[in-house]
């Protein structure tokens, strides 16, 4: 069983020691955060100035049109690294909103903390260019999925790659996700039941 | 100063004499001929380049050997199968030159090598990730939110000179319609 709590994650991370991991916590201002369900890590029109680490919990990333239906970009669970680099690296207001789908405990960074700690400790400045390159690993393998893959061959991926989807996103979030209709969702659902017996 | 040396100075990161030639030091002048590849899907990649003269295409193909661009590069721009060198994964992207090509190429380990060197290097390349992140992210959003014609005005805002270097069906492939499309398109403006 994985731990994820931000030490055991930072240790994993960076492989260092136990303790210079927390020296590093201990000169760092962060903040231990309880978002009840519905709430908001970020909401769109607002700035974006802080990551966060997802102690426990779930984070629903999306964009929501005029007609007030929302486009569901990305799930976020524990263990994981929430912020949205857009609005981040820009400056700008964001057009997403992240949401608590569950009760969700997370630890916040202020940027401007992250980047006076950047010049103490090289070491998390590594740790924020892999997370951006895995975010960019991430984007643009999801721009080929939907350009190239079936959505059942992207349902396939998907419950292969985080199970956890499945088991704690609603169903019509999940389609969003997928870039396909409810109803094709339960269609594909109905096939793998069928194949997987 | 080089167009790689503006390249590196748009990013909001202060290099040092020192850290500035070690980092110019990893690249060598290479030319690649026209139609030749500068990275191949299937194998593992070592190198990256800064495009000084040319024009490249980044495509997929799929298995039954259709291609999809996914980008097109000019001059300024850094070229390489970027997920597969970060991730060490087999890479999945094709990079063809469309046009006889000079480019400066390095070799990414050195790269990371000098990371341990010279943190300003790394917080150079954490830039230059981000502002990659965000084009995708934009480019996507582009699919999403826009009509083709809006995106056909887009891709020449940003390839100005392009469409006179390379054949329509790269550009068409490009935005992720077909040639016909994109003569009707272009039909319609004129």
């Amino acid at each position: 069983m994985q731990q994820h709590d931000i030490q055991s994650i930072l240790q994993r991370e960076l492989q260092l020691p136990p303790n210079e991991i927390s020296s590093f916590i201990a000169a760092i201002p962060h903040q231990a955060k309880t978002l009840a369900k519905h709430d908001f890590f970020l909401q769109a029109g607002k700035h974006c100035t802080s990551v966060a680490f997802i102690v426990s919990g779930t984070l629903l990333y999306y964009r929501e049109n005029d007609n007030a239906d929302k486009q569901v970009c990305d799930v976020l669970f524990e263990g994981a690294w929430a912020t949205y680099i857009h609005s981040l690296v820009t400056k700008t207001p964001s057009d997403m909103n992240i949401q608590a789908l569950e009760e969700t405990h997370i630890v916040e960074i202020q940027q401007q903390d992250l980047e006076i700690a950047f010049e103490q400790f090289p070491q998390l400045e590594r740790l924020s260019r892999r997370l951006t390159e895995a975010s960019f690993i991430q984007i643009a393998q999801r721009a080929a999925d939907l350009q190239f893959l079936s959505a059942e061959e992207r349902y396939a991926k998907m419950m292969k790659e985080e199970p956890r989807l499945f088991e704690r996103v609603p169903q019509y979030y999940l389609a969003s996700l997928l870039g396909i209709a409810p109803q094709s969702l339960s269609r594909i659902r109905k096939e793998f039941s069928f194949s997987s017996r | 100063m080089t167009a790689l040396q503006k390249f590196i100075k748009q990013f909001p990161v202060v290099l040092s004499d020192e850290a500035l030639a070690a980092l110019l030091g990893i690249f060598r002048p290479a030319s690649l001929e026209q139609y030749t590849y500068f990275a191949m899907e299937g194998r593992i990649e070592t190198s990256f380049g800064f495009v000084e003269s040319g024009v490249l295409r980044a495509f997929y193909r799929t298995t039954r050997g259709k291609e999809y661009n996914r980008a097109l590069l000019e001059p300024g721009e850094f070229v390489g199968a970027y997920s597969a060198l970060i991730s060490g994964q087999v890479n999945h992207i094709n990079i063809q030159a469309l046009t006889p090509c000079n480019i400066l190429v390095a070799d990414y380990r050195q790269l990371t090598v000098l990371f341990d060197q010279y943190q300003a290097i790394e917080r150079l390349v954490r830039h230059i990730s981000e502002s990659y992140y965000l084009f995708l992210e934009n480019k996507e959003l582009q699919i999403i939110l826009h009509t083709v014609e809006e995106r056909y005005e887009f891709f020449k805002q940003a390839h100005p000179t392009l469409e006179n270097l390379i054949p329509q069906y790269h550009i068409a492939s490009y935005l992720g319609i077909t040639p016909t499309q994109l003569s009707r398109i272009r039909a319609k403006k004129l």
